[in-house]
């Protein structure tokens, strides 16, 4: 690291800073000085009205928040989250033509998957940018992002799994190690994101809630012997025989065209 | 205004600042989804804020927060694979905050990498001018500490 004292160099001693050049394109000053400051500045220096071009010129990501309404938006933890990538494998879009229009219910209510008190919610990012919370059988598509957020009765540890509908169980949140501790409490968005492979139909998420911090490889393992138990059909599948709470979200995914 | 029309207005400042300090488009983007999803359950703190500066705080505390962790990921990676640190030919935003007090850090972001004055840092952070000085000062000092070790300790090649 260079010497921090030397560091503040790159901008001329009175050029505006990025906060007070978003003040001025936002038209959100809060002091009138910065204003009439931040005016004859810009008339006089080419540099922070070149910054400022660069500034406007940013293109935004186009992520849709038109589903989302203030009740929807879960409790964020105090951590942010770290996206963690299954790998995606996208197939030749043979069947994308006869998928149709596909039409996402995004909602506005409080729906989402019970089991003892504990209650198993999903927002989704789509990949044409949509966000918002998405209800029990919503259709979604390989390349769609999904977050978690469990609603906890009591303190435990939670764990998601998927099990899809060609008979793979894969740990969604945690991916690896143990299931993750959780306070009581509403709508705690869990650390910890995937994006939704290739394969396509049914998938069933299944939130385990625990009392004890059950290791990973044992909520996969008892997912592929309930599969087996079903014969293979993810719809057929009932309890996975753990000490654990249970409670099951339903996607449908298909192709988008 | 809608969440959607919040979002058009501002998010090209959540954006430009993830993308700034995190180093990394994609983690901007979601960084942008996670600032505005905080954004829209707080809507009333948002809207009784000067919209700027709330977004400047609380977009600088998540990506903050997401250096952290990859600091202590880090951290737990080389203790498992060897005593020895890692040494990357640049060292990223997360090796040069390392080690330093989590109120230094913010400070020296707005200082150091955004280039604001001090009364702007005071805003933002909703601290006094005194305590923004105090803060640079103890950086400083913390950083010249830091690398005077990084010099004791390194052996001698003469």
């Amino acid at each position: 690291m260079s010497n921090p004292t030397n560091v503040r160099k790159r901008r001329g001693a009175n050029c505006l800073s990025d906060f007070l050049l978003d003040q001025w394109r936002l038209g959100t000053f809060e002091i009138a000085e910065d204003k009439a400051r931040a005016s004859t500045h810009l008339g006089n220096c080419a540099q922070c009205r070149a910054r400022l071009g660069e500034i406007e010129a940013v293109v935004l990501p186009s992520l849709d928040f038109s589903g989302v309404s203030p009740a929807s938006v879960p409790h964020l933890v105090a951590s942010p989250t770290r996206w963690r990538w299954r790998t995606v494998w996208l197939a030749p879009v043979v069947a994308a033509a006869a998928a149709g229009v596909l039409l996402m219910p995004w909602h506005h209510s409080e729906e989402r998957s019970k089991g003892g008190g504990w209650q198993l919610g999903v927002v989704a990012r789509t990949s044409n940018g949509r966000v918002g919370a998405v209800s029990q059988g919503a259709v979604l598509a390989p390349g769609d992002r999904l977050r978690f957020e469990v609603s906890a009765p009591t303190d435990g540890f939670v764990s998601v799994i998927s099990l899809d509908a060609r008979g793979a169980v894969t740990p969604f949140v945690p991916a690896t190690g143990t299931a993750t501790a959780i306070r009581a409490g509403k709508r705690r968005l869990l650390d910890g994101a995937v994006q939704l492979d290739d394969s396509v139909g049914p998938e069933r998420l299944v939130l385990l809630a625990c009392p004890h911090a059950l290791p990973v490889a044992e909520a996969v393992a008892a997912g592929r012997a309930a599969l087996a138990r079903a014969q293979g059909h993810v719809e057929n599948v009932e309890g996975l025989g753990l000490p654990c709470t249970q409670t099951s979200f339903w996607i449908q995914k298909e192709m988008r065209p | 205004m809608s969440p959607q029309d919040i979002y058009l207005r501002y998010g090209s400042v959540v954006y430009r600042r993830a993308r700034r300090l995190l180093g990394d488009d994609q983690a901007a983007k979601d960084a942008c989804q996670d600032v505005f999803l905080r954004l829209f359950r707080s809507l009333p703190d948002f809207e009784r804020a000067s919209p700027v500066t709330w977004l400047y705080k609380v977009t600088t505390n998540y990506c903050l927060n997401l250096i952290r962790d990859e600091v202590r990921h880090r951290k737990q990676l080389e203790a498992r694979a060897t005593s020895e640190p890692s040494t990357a030919a640049t060292p990223s935003l997360a090796d040069l905050l390392r080690g330093f007090p989590e109120d230094l850090q913010e400070i020296a972001i707005y200082y150091f990498v955004d280039e604001m004055s001090q009364d702007e840092i005071a805003r933002i952070a909703g601290i006094s001018q005194r305590t923004v000085s105090n803060r640079l000062t103890a950086f400083r000092n913390l950083a010249k500490a830091a690398w005077t070790n990084v010099f004791e300790e390194a052996p001698e090649t003469q």
